[in-house]
């Protein structure tokens, strides 16, 4: 109870920084104190992502070990069959070279079936299937792509 | 008793000279934050070189680890315990986005704001203390503009806003000391808000500020040892 009454003061302080009072640009540094001596220690793994990019000093929140998540997301869309945004984030060169490959054996495989059945599925469809996935998880998690950084699995979302 | 009062002016002077020259700074760092009622915590060593604007940081707790950065990000992370080294270059390492960096070099206008894009858009007054509005470059999608608020040349507050006109980010600057050729808050705490309804505070605290004309510690001209073993990316 005494620390939920601590946050709610804090909060409260906080919000009241809002205003553009000139006492609102000073923080009460023993209220801060409070709070934090009443905070259990934790160890880093305990934080979630959120928090851990708070961490990072950068004023730009969503940019992360510098990468960009809206050029990951440009990428995906548009050259995602190449793994052009695998390579981009970071990951194992053979993973990366599996985009491409799939592509093209997809593409193939299905032009010679359009030769015997015709109205076969749109060439290659089955490998845009991949990077399909990964544009979406990509803007799902906009805010915090750092999971999907010198990530070398396949299916990076795992 | 002439001579008493020649020696103290002198030692005044030079005294003076010498901080004013002072290009290596160290200074102890802790910084802890909190989020839903529970802390992590972190203790580094700060050695910064003002003239080759590199600086070393020694993380003693939770780890010990070593990071030597230059202006250019190109970063070098040594594992003592285990001699290993990792090699990267990424502006966000680069030793001139360092709080310490704006400081000692007397930076406090903008703190960095016009690295990285920013533009002063507005400049007024509340009250005793200068307001100003740095306006976001077009390619921050997050920030709209940064209000920063000074107590004559200190910087107290900065207040960083979102496009959705929220505020996302509140950074407090106190504690201020006076080291001759600059001043340096002694806390900085700052409130982040990822979510609505939602922050984290992180408090950093520095002690033990030291200037020297001459490097006064090993890490200032650290060598990773030779046989050190790089760590190669998965």
């Amino acid at each position: 109870m005494r620390k939920i009454v601590l946050l709610l003061v804090v909060v409260a302080a906080l919000l009241a920084g809002t205003q553009v009072k000139a006492s609102s640009y000073q923080l009460n540094e023993t209220t801060v104190d409070q709070l934090f001596d009443n905070a259990v220690e934790t160890s880093m793994l305990d934080f979630n992502a959120v928090t851990m990019n708070a961490v990072a000093s950068s004023s730009e929140r969503n940019i992360i070990d510098g990468k960009d998540p809206l050029t990951a997301v440009l990428l995906s869309g548009l050259l995602g069959w190449t793994g052009a945004h695998r390579f981009y984030l970071g990951t194992d060169t053979l993973t990366g070279l599996l985009y491409p490959l799939i592509t093209i054996v997809s593409c193939g495989s299905t032009a010679l079936l359009s030769l015997i059945i015709p109205f076969i599925i749109p060439c290659g469809s089955v490998a845009f299937i991949l990077p399909l996935v990964d544009f979406i998880i990509l803007l799902i998690d906009y805010d915090d792509i750092s999971k999907y950084i010198d990530n070398p699995s396949f299916f990076m979302w795992k | 008793m002439y001579k008493y009062i020649v020696a103290l002016v002198l030692l005044f002077v030079f005294g003076g000279l010498y901080n004013a020259n002072a290009q290596y700074i160290s200074l102890k760092q802790k910084t802890e934050l909190v989020e839903n009622q529970k802390k992590i915590s972190s203790s580094m060593e700060l050695y910064f070189d003002k003239g080759k604007s590199a600086i070393a940081k020694v993380i003693t707790s939770p780890d010990l680890v070593y990071i030597f950065s230059n202006r250019f990000g190109e970063t070098k992370i040594y594992y003592p315990e285990t001699n290993e080294v990792s090699y990267m270059q990424t502006d966000i390492l680069s030793s001139q986005r360092e709080v310490i960096y704006y400081f000692a070099n007397n930076l406090t206008d903008q703190l960095g704001l016009a690295d990285e894009g920013f533009s002063l858009a507005e400049r007024n007054f509340d009250d005793k203390y200068l307001v100003t509005i740095w306006k976001a470059p077009a390619t921050m999608e997050l920030i709209e503009k940064v209000k920063m608020v000074f107590d004559g040349p200190n910087p107290i507050y900065a207040e960083y806003i979102s496009r959705k006109s929220e505020v996302i980010k509140k950074i407090y600057y106190s504690q201020y000391n006076d080291y001759n050729s600059f001043r340096l808050p002694l806390r900085i705490t700052e409130i982040s808000y990822p979510q609505p309804g939602d922050s984290t505070i992180k408090r950093t605290i520095f002690s033990d500020v030291q200037l020297s004309a001459t490097p006064n510690s090993d890490f200032f001209n650290f060598k990773i040892p030779d046989n050190a073993e790089p760590i190669k990316k998965k």
